[in-house]
């Protein structure tokens, strides 16, 4: 059991677990507010969302460790796609 | 003790023990400078390199429903902000929590599987074992990566039932794929997603199967990190989807 909390996904897990919890009461709690920058929360959060994504794909995905060309691709998918909503938002 | 003894001992989960290529021989990687060098690059592509083209094509696709989702939000986007308000956002954090936890589970379970196909090895290697002086193993750790899939393959069956009571409750209220503009794409983007899930619940189901009977070399090896890739790739599709359709303001 103790390798399991030893183990570097495991902070990474609990940071995205975190992160979660954050987008959560960013997109329910504080979007009742009425005097609140909603393009600047929604902008947030699909920044959070894709900084996620990287965490798992580098640390559960295992992309930290594979070649350049892999590791490329999976970063150009997501500055792309981010770009892409975050701009057409 | 001879330096492969050595090795066994001061190993941790935590170190990447293992660089094994789909079509190559298991390289030794540890923290241990007595081991060969050619760990040093430390590069390897976890799985078969065909999931990963299946993985990395099923991403584009997503990365294009994601791009259209959000042109037709700004065109209409007091409709969608209307509609996303009939959305429950509790389930659809519920069920982030739930595929997280779930990957972690496939995350120590790799690793518990790398860690026995490593122990094999090096037992293979030792000359220690040669005279029946090495260690036993006694943790069983294919058991515990069978347990660890069996607790992921749970996780995907939980987000599995929220899915079920979220589109009961909509198809109670009267709310369908042809409400309107947002909930087509709220059906289609999820029931996609959520056939991922079913696949990804099957593949777990046979990855625990096949650890619990017992981890024969590279070859499970290779099986396990193929089938734990795609499960990710289910797991990072949902955070996404997740504050695209649900938080967004």
């Amino acid at each position: 059991m103790q390798t399991f909390f030893r183990h570097p996904a495991t902070p990474i897990w609990l940071l995205l677990m975190i992160a979660t919890g954050l987008s959560w009461w960013l997109g329910v709690d504080a979007g009742r507010e009425e005097d609140l920058n909603y393009h600047l929360i929604s902008t947030t959060l699909i920044i959070i969302a894709f900084i996620k994504v990287r965490f798992v794909m580098r640390y559960f995905m295992e992309v930290r460790t594979a070649p350049l060309s892999l590791r490329l691709i999976c970063d150009a998918w997501i500055v792309v796609v981010c770009s892409a909503i975050v701009w057409l938002f | 003790m001879n330096e492969s003894g050595k090795a066994a001992e001061g190993r941790t989960t935590h170190e990447r023990p293992v660089v094994a290529s789909p079509s190559s021989s298991i390289t030794l990687c540890t923290s241990d400078k007595s081991l060969p060098d050619e760990c040093s690059a430390g590069e390897h592509v976890p799985g078969e390199v065909g999931i990963w083209v299946f993985v990395l094509g099923d991403m584009l696709v997503f990365g294009l429903f994601f791009t259209v989702f959000a042109y037709y939000r700004g065109l209409n986007i007091d409709l969608y902000l209307q509609s996303q308000t009939s959305l429950n956002q509790n389930y659809g954090a519920l069920n982030t929590l739930l595929l997280l936890l779930s990957s972690w589970f496939v995350v120590m379970a790799v690793s518990d599987v790398r860690n026995s196909v490593n122990s094999n090895v090096l037992k293979k290697s030792s000359p220690a074992n040669k005279d029946g002086l090495a260690q036993q193993n006694t943790s069983h750790p294919s058991k515990r990566a069978a347990m660890l899939l069996a607790l992921a393959f749970l996780c995907g069956l939980g987000f599995g039932l929220v899915k079920i009571i979220e589109y009961t409750e909509k198809i109670s209220a009267g709310i369908t794929i042809t409400s309107n503009e947002f909930f087509m794409y709220y059906y289609i983007f999820t029931g996609l997603h959520f056939l991922h899930v079913l696949i990804g619940m099957g593949v777990l189901v046979f990855l625990c199967l096949k650890v619990r009977a017992g981890i024969s070399g590279e070859s499970d090896l290779v099986l396990v990190e193929s089938g734990a890739t795609f499960w990710h790739m289910v797991d990072l599709l949902w955070i996404v989807l997740f504050p695209l359709l649900y938080l967004m303001k």
